[in-house]
């Protein structure tokens, strides 16, 4: 590029920077996000994605953008970093292109380079960790007993390199616990709180574990228990958790307005939020009974069945379409917002608003 | 039909795609995934039957279509009378971009699966 192209180039970039302070909208932090992109300039691409999303967290324009070049920021990285082992393999780059896929949500790739590290480096007890940890997540999406066994062997491992290492004994402790082998987890909050720097939830959970009965199950059981039951046994509350009201006045009040929103909208018919037995309803719905109550539990209770064996993680959102109009359901935990609307009706928009009802509810919740 | 569902796999980046008969044999299919075609066959067939009988049961209507979005994916069911077509893409995929061509290669499979005398 020659000094006039530059010149010319850097006064135009300047002119939209401006542009994007004084008159500021989705759409001049998308377009000046979309000059760096086509100069390949992805740090300056990110910033202004980032001042963007600031000012207009729901513009979806500027996520996309957002999104585009933090992936592309990402894979550069991981270009150098694999340019780096191939020359001089060593551990450390290893467990930073990992975490560079943990931060990509690769999940198969983060496996396959802590792996390929434990290869290499058989005594290094950082990727065995970082391999359990990332196992333990896989666990806690699916419940499959496969993934719980294979993060446990790997976390054990890290502990006999290292029966220092915190971090393994805080996941065992964790996993255990959750799986109601509470004799095992028992072993690793003791060793955590015979440490003064323990952090309190440990505290709270030996506390807890000290209440519980232990099981005679072995740990291999309870994971197989798990996997058939579709829960975890104990979901991990300290005591000040515990005590927590579910779904207060003001979160039902919010939940009512919500589905009073999803109906107004033209083609919504029916709009309903599920949560356990219980069920709050707007819309063209006489009563508890009615099919389309039953149909979004069949739904969201199949859906999430298939998605977990298909390793697919947890089922979030569902559209079915069919002779009824279209049934767009939202489920988190055991939690579903559902709407039905006449054929036709744009659903991309409602399926996010049921987004927003949902993850709305549980905050209120969790506020309480 | 194999031909069709590679087609389709390439033109929109899925990482596989089948088709499943309603008690959920697979007929044909193209997947390069962990999971195996009778693992996804069954599994739909599940869905799709479950999501079916209580629609029909509530005198909703029939399905056509479903849409299942998870956490490392998203999985496209399309009615093909006696058969269904099962499509399995990244959570990263935009669904309004690959609908049209699943449609399309629905309509190819129609075809094939319909008796002609």
């Amino acid at each position: 590029m020659n000094l006039i192209k530059r010149f010319k180039l850097s006064r135009e970039l300047a002119r939209m920077e401006k542009r994007a302070k004084e008159d500021p909208s989705p759409s001049t932090f998308v377009d000046l996000a979309q000059a760096y992109i086509n100069l390949g300039w992805i740090d300056h691409t990110l910033r202004v994605a980032q001042e963007g999303l600031l000012l207009f967290p729901r513009s979806e324009e500027l996520q996309k953008v957002h999104r585009y070049a933090r992936m592309n920021r990402l894979n550069k990285r991981v270009t150098e970093l694999r340019s780096r082992i191939s020359k001089h393999p060593n551990p450390e780059a290893y467990h930073e292109l990992a975490s560079v896929y943990q931060e990509m949500g690769d999940q198969g790739a983060l496996l396959n380079v802590c792996q390929e590290c434990i290869r290499r480096f058989p005594e290094d007890g950082e990727a065995y960790l970082i391999l359990g940890e990332a196992e333990v997540q896989t666990y806690y999406r699916g419940l499959v007993a496969k993934q719980g066994r294979a993060a446990m062997k790997n976390l054990r491992h890290v502990l006999e390199l290292d029966n220092k290492s915190e971090a393994a004994h805080q996941q065992l402790a964790r996993l255990y616990f959750r799986i109601g082998a509470i004799r095992q987890a028992k072993e690793h909050l003791e060793h955590l709180a015979r440490r003064r720097e323990c952090e309190p939830e440990f505290r709270s959970l030996l506390d807890l574990a000290n209440k519980m009965p232990e099981n005679e199950e072995d740990a291999d059981r309870l994971l197989r228990i798990v996997e058939e039951r579709g829960s975890l046994l104990n979901r991990g509350e300290t005591p000040a958790r515990t005590n927590q009201t579910v779904a207060s006045e003001e979160a039902i009040s919010g939940i009512r307005e919500g589905l009073s929103r999803l109906v107004q909208v033209e083609g919504v018919m029916k709009a309903a939020y599920i949560r356990g037995s219980k069920a709050l309803v707007k819309g063209e719905i006489k009563n508890g009974r009615d099919p389309f109550l039953k149909a979004i539990r069949v739904i969201a209770k199949a859906s999430q069945r298939a998605a977990r064996r298909m390793d697919l993680g947890n089922f979030s959102k569902g559209i079915v379409d069919g002779s009824f109009g279209h049934i767009c359901i939202c489920t988190f935990g055991d939690v579903s917002a559902a709407i039905q609307v006449r054929e036709g009706t744009q659903v991309d928009r409602l399926l996010s608003d049921l987004q927003d009802l949902v993850a709305g509810s549980l905050f209120m919740a969790g506020q309480r | 039909m194999e031909s069709i569902l590679k087609e389709l796999n390439s033109s929109t980046g899925a990482k596989g795609s089948v088709v499943v008969t309603q008690d959920g044999m697979v007929v044909a299919g193209d997947i390069y995934w962990e999971v195996q075609k009778d693992v996804v066959g069954a599994l739909s067939s599940f869905l799709v039957m479950a999501t079916d009988r209580c629609l029909q049961q509530g005198k909703m209507g029939t399905l056509d279509r479903m849409t299942m979005i998870a956490t490392h994916g998203k999985l496209i069911i399309v009615s093909l009378r006696d058969y269904f077509l099962v499509v399995l893409v990244d959570q990263f995929a935009a669904i309004n971009q690959v609908s049209p061509l699943i449609d399309e290669a629905g309509r190819k499979l129609m075809k094939l699966t319909q008796m002609k005398v």
